[in-house]
C-alpha cells in the first residue's frame, strides 16, 4: 500500500490547554475518523494509528505551535484536510497549516530543541524593568538548563512588555532540559515582588536546528 | 442569565487534578447558544444533572438521550452539570462562587429546572452536594417560587421517599416523553408567569410524576407502615414505541476519556429472564425491542458521526436480542473498513452467546465472563438465574481447547435460606474450571490460565420477589466471604469482593422509608459523598446518622418484612402486581424447602 505522510501544525488554546497530552491525540483520532481521513494504522490485533507528536505542552499552558505527523493511505487534498478536520474540532484546537513530506524526517520528539515562550507583562511602573532584568538573570544561576531572554515592548500598550523565552530541550554536559513549569514558577515569585502583573502566557514557536539556524518543523519539510 | 467568565474559570482550575472536566466545548453540544439567542425568557432551561464525576456522567446513556431529545426542541435547552472533584470543589467554595453548567456556564440556580439523574443509591449524597454548591436549598420545603424546580429520574427513585424531601416532584419510568409533557406546561409556566403550584396541578396526572407534597405515611406504635394516603398510585411512564425515539446518533463526545469510551447503542430495554434478585429485570419492563433494520443504519450514521472506533450493543441482556447475531453481521458487514469493534456488556453466556463472543472477538482471546451468581443448581434454581452447570462447563471447555486464557465469574452470596452447601459450592466450580482448564488448555497456554472471581452481597430491592428478605448481617457475609477464600486454590484465582458494610448501606436506603430521608440529610451534612467510592466510603458517619435520627440500619436491612406488611413503595405501581412478586417468591422458597426436606430423610 502507497504511503504518504503528512506533517501538520495547530494550536491548542483557550478551554482547550486544559485537555492532556493522551486526550488531545484521542480527539485529534476522533476528529480525523469523522473527516473520513483516511490514516493507516499499525497491523496486529491492536492496531493503532500512525500518528505522532512533538513534545508534550504542560496543562495548562496554551500553545499556537503544537506539531504532528500522521500517515495516511491516499494522497488527500491537503486543503481539504485542514477544513474537514477543523469542522470537526473544537475551537481551541484548530490545524494552522498542513504539508506532504517524503524524505525521511527525523522525528518531531527528537528533533525539536528549541522552544519559544511568550510572556505578556504589566508594568505599574516602567523604571524597574532593570532591576527585574537582573532579577531574571539570577533565576538563570538558579535553573540549571539551557535557556535565553528577550523583552519586547507593545506598539499598543504602554505598560506592557512582552518577555520572550526560547528553552533548549535538550541535555547537554550538566544542564538539564528546560522545563517550563520551574520556570514559571520563578517568574511568578519575582513577579509578586516587583509588582509586576503576569497577564497572559503561551507556547508560541517550536524549533529545530540546521547548522546555527533556529527554523519550524515545517520550513524543513 | 448569570455565567461564569472564562478567566474566573482559569483561576477556578488553578493547580485542580483533570481540569479537562470542567471546560465544555465538546463536540456534540446541542445547547442554545445564549449569546447570540438573546432571548432567554422565551426557552426553558434544563440543568441535566449526573452526580459523580464527568468521565463516569459522560459514560450515562439516559443523561445523552434526555441531552439530545430536550435540545431538539427550539422551546427548549438543556446543559450538563457534573460533580466537581474534590480539589475543585475547594476552589469553588474558596471563590464562593456557584457551581455551573459545562456548556454555557450558567450558575445552577439561574436555571428554570434542574433534573438530577439517580442511578444508584450511594450518589443521593452527591446529589445533594450539587444543589449545596449551586446555593440551592437542599429540601423542597425551604425553597421558594424564585428556585428552580428540582426533580430526580433513573433506577434509584424507583423508591423516591428515601429523597422525597429534597426533590419537587420524580419522574419514575422511562424519561422520553414524561420529561418533555412536563417541560411543556414548565413553559406555559415561565411564559405566562403561573406559580409552582399551578405547574404541579397541571403535571400531576401525568404517568410517572410523584410529587412527594401530596402524600402522606402514618405508621403504627410498633414503627410499621399503616397507612399512605391517598390511596391513588403513581403509575410509572412508559415508553411504548421504542423505535418512535431513534438511539442517540451525535452524543455529546467527552473531552476527556470516560469510564466507557465507545458508541454506544441500546438494542432493547427491559429483560424477560426475571432473576429474582435483580431490580433492573422488573422496574425496566415490559421488554421492548428495537427494529433491525433500523438499528444498523442508526449505529453506521452514528459511526460515523461520532468517530468511534468501537460500539456497545447495550441492554441488560443483549444475547436476549432476537437476532443478535444478524444484528452484528449486518453491522460489522456494513462496516467491515473502518475496524470497528464491537461489545456486549451484560451477556450472560451460554453455548449460544459463546458463538456471539467469538464472533465479536475476532480472534482476540481476552477472556470470558460468566455470571452464574450461586454455587449450586437448587440455588440458581431458586433465584432463577437458569444457567445449567453442564452447559456452562461446555462452553468453557470448548473456550479452553480454542485457547482462551480468563475467566471471569460472578456470584452473589447471602441469598434467602442460604446454606454452607451453596457457599462451599463456590470454590468448588472454580476448581473444577481450573482443572479442566489446565487439562484442555493447549500446553504452552497452561501456565497462563486465570480466573477472575468476583463477589457480591446479595442486596434484597423493592419491587422485585426477594423484597420481602432480609439481608445477611456484615459478620455474616464476611464468614461465607472467608470460607470461600479458605477453599480456593492459591494459584491462578484472583478474588475480589464488594465491601459489605456497603451493601448493607446500599440495602438500607434502597428499601427505606420517607424517616430514612432524615438520614440521608445527617449524612451528607456529616461529610458523606461519593459513597459508591472506596476510598471515600465512610460507614461510621452513614451508622451515626441513622442512629441521630432515631433508626436502626438493621431495621431496614436484616429484618424480613412480612407479606402482610404495607411496603413503603407499594403507592409506586411498576405495572408488575405485587401478586405476582408474591407468587415468585413463593416458587423460590419452593424449591430451597425441597432440599431441606431431602436434608430431614437423609438423616
Amino acid at each position: 500500500m502507497e504511503n504518504y505522510k503528512i506533517r501538520f501544525k495547530f494550536q491548542k488554546i483557550n478551554e482547550f490547554k486544559y485537555i492532556s497530552h493522551l486526550e488531545t491525540v484521542r480527539l485529534l483520532i476522533m476528529a480525523a475518523r469523522r473527516s473520513k481521513i483516511p490514516i493507516r494504522y499499525s497491523e496486529g490485533f491492536n492496531p493503532n494509528p500512525k500518528l505522532n507528536f512533538s513534545f508534550p505542552v504542560p496543562v495548562g499552558l496554551g500553545s499556537l505551535a503544537e506539531y504532528a505527523d500522521m500517515e495516511v493511505c491516499e494522497k488527500i487534498d491537503l486543503g481539504r484536510f485542514v477544513i474537514d478536520l477543523n469542522n470537526n474540532l473544537g475551537y481551541g484546537l484548530k490545524i494552522l497549516d498542513a504539508v506532504f513530506h517524503k524524505e525521511k524526517l527525523p522525528s518531531l520528539m527528537a528533533d525539536i530543541s528549541v522552544i519559544k515562550y511568550v510572556f505578556r507583562l504589566c508594568f505599574d511602573d516602567k523604571s524597574i524593568l532593570e532591576e527585574y532584568k537582573n532579577e531574571i538573570d539570577s533565576i538563570k544561576k538558579e535553573i540549571k538548563s539551557i535557556w535565553m531572554y528577550e523583552f519586547s515592548e507593545s506598539q499598543d500598550d504602554a505598560d506592557i512588555v512582552y518577555l520572550n523565552i526560547f528553552g533548549y530541550t535538550k541535555m547537554l554536559n550538566d544542564n538539564k532540559i528546560f522545563k517550563f513549569n520551574d520556570f514559571l514558577i520563578n517568574l511568578r515569585y519575582l513577579s509578586n515582588n516587583k509588582n509586576v502583573g503576569i497577564m497572559d502566557f503561551f507556547k508560541e514557536e517550536a524549533y529545530v536546528i540546521r547548522g546555527d539556524i533556529l527554523k519550524t518543523p515545517m520550513d524543513i519539510v | 442569565m448569570e455565567q461564569l467568565s472564562y478567566k474566573q474559570l482559569e483561576k477556578l482550575l488553578e493547580g485542580v487534578l483533570k481540569p479537562g472536566r470542567y471546560i465544555g466545548n465538546e463536540t456534540g453540544i446541542k445547547s442554545k447558544d445564549i449569546s447570540t439567542d438573546s432571548d432567554t425568557e422565551s426557552i426553558v432551561f434544563t440543568a441535566l444533572v449526573f452526580p459523580d464525576i464527568y468521565e463516569v456522567g459522560m459514560s450515562n446513556l439516559g443523561i445523552q438521550i434526555l441531552y439530545d431529545l430536550i435540545n431538539r426542541n427550539k422551546n427548549f435547552s438543556a446543559e450538563r452539570v457534573f460533580s466537581p472533584w474534590f480539589d475543585f470543589e475547594d476552589n469553588l467554595l474558596k471563590s464562593d462562587l456557584k457551581l455551573f453548567s459545562l456548556e454555557n456556564r450558567i450558575f445552577l440556580d439561574e436555571f428554570d429546572i434542574i433534573g438530577i439523574s439517580l442511578q444508584h443509591e450511594l450518589m443521593y449524597t452527591n446529589a445533594l452536594n450539587i444543589l449545596k454548591l449551586g446555593k440551592i436549598k437542599i429540601k423542597s420545603a425551604d425553597r421558594d417560587e424564585t428556585d428552580p424546580l428540582v426533580c430526580a429520574g433513573g433506577p434509584a427513585c424507583f423508591n423516591p421517599l428515601p429523597v422525597a424531601p429534597f426533590f419537587d416532584f420524580f419522574v419514575i419510568g422511562d424519561g422520553e416523553e414524561a420529561f418533555i409533557k412536563v417541560l411543556d406546561v414548565l413553559k406555559e409556566k415561565k411564559k405566562n408567569k403561573k406559580s409552582k403550584k399551578w405547574f404541579f396541578d397541571n403535571i400531576r396526572e401525568f404517568e410517572g410524576i410523584f410529587i412527594p407534597d401530596d402524600y402522606n405515611f402514618f405508621y403504627n406504635d410498633k414503627g410499621l407502615l399503616e397507612k399512605i394516603e391517598p390511596e391513588r398510585k403513581i403509575r410509572k411512564a412508559v415508553l411504548k414505541k421504542i423505535d418512535d425515539f431513534d438511539i442517540v446518533k451525535n452524543p455529546v463526545i467527552a473531552n476527556i476519556k470516560p469510564v466507557h469510551d465507545r458508541f454506544v447503542c441500546e438494542i432493547m430495554r427491559g429483560c424477560f429472564r426475571g432473576c429474582r434478585f435483580c431490580q433492573a429485570g422488573y422496574i425496566y419492563r415490559p421488554v421492548r425491542y428495537r427494529d433491525h433494520e433500523k438499528l444498523v443504519s442508526q449505529c453506521i450514521e452514528g459511526i460515523e458521526k461520532s468517530g468511534y472506533d468501537e460500539i456497545s450493543f447495550l441492554s441488560l441482556s443483549s444475547a436476549d436480542y432476537p437476532g443478535i447475531e444478524k444484528l452484528i453481521d449486518s453491522f460489522t458487514a456494513e462496516t467491515k473498513n473502518e475496524k470497528i469493534s464491537v461489545s456486549l456488556p451484560s451477556m450472560r453466556l451460554d453455548s449460544f452467546s459463546f458463538n456471539i463472543a467469538r464472533l465479536i472477538q475476532r480472534g482476540r482471546k481476552t477472556g470470558l465472563t460468566f455470571a452464574p451468581e450461586a454455587g449450586t443448581q437448587l440455588m440458581r434454581d431458586a433465584i432463577n438465574k437458569n444457567i445449567d452447570k453442564n452447559e456452562m462447563l461446555e462452553c468453557m471447555a470448548t473456550a479452553f481447547r480454542e485457547g482462551w486464557e480468563k475467566v471471569k465469574l460472578y456470584f452473589m452470596i447471602g441469598f434467602p435460606d442460604e446454606t454452607y452447601e451453596d457457599i462451599l459450592a463456590i470454590p468448588e466450580l472454580v476448581k473444577e474450571i481450573l482443572k479442566m482448564g489446565r487439562e484442555l488448555l493447549p500446553g504452552r497456554k497452561v501456565g497462563r490460565i486465570g480466573i477472575n472471581l468476583s463477589i457480591n452481597a446479595f442486596c434484597p430491592k423493592p419491587f422485585t420477589p426477594f423484597q420481602w428478605a432480609g439481608q445477611d448481617p456484615i459478620e455474616v457475609l464476611e464468614d461465607k466471604f472467608a470460607m470461600i477464600v479458605n477453599h480456593l486454590p492459591k494459584k491462578a484465582v484472583n478474588v475480589s469482593w464488594s465491601d459489605p458494610r456497603k451493601s448493607k448501606l446500599e440495602c438500607a436506603i434502597s428499601k427505606g422509608d420517607i424517616r430514612t430521608a432524615e438520614a440521608v440529610e445527617r449524612a451528607f451534612k456529616k461529610g458523606a459523598r461519593f459513597d459508591n467510592w472506596s476510598e471515600y466510603f465512610n460507614f461510621d458517619v452513614w451508622e451515626n446518622a441513622f442512629n441521630e435520627s432515631g433508626l436502626n440500619m438493621d431495621f431496614y436491612t436484616s429484618r424480613k418484612m412480612s407479606k402482610e406488611e404495607i411496603l413503603y413503595w407499594d403507592f409506586i405501581d411498576t405495572g408488575i402486581k405485587k401478586d405476582f412478586l408474591i407468587k415468585e417468591n413463593s416458587k423460590a422458597e419452593e424449591i430451597l424447602r425441597s432440599r431441606k426436606e431431602s436434608d430431614t430423610k437423609d438423616l
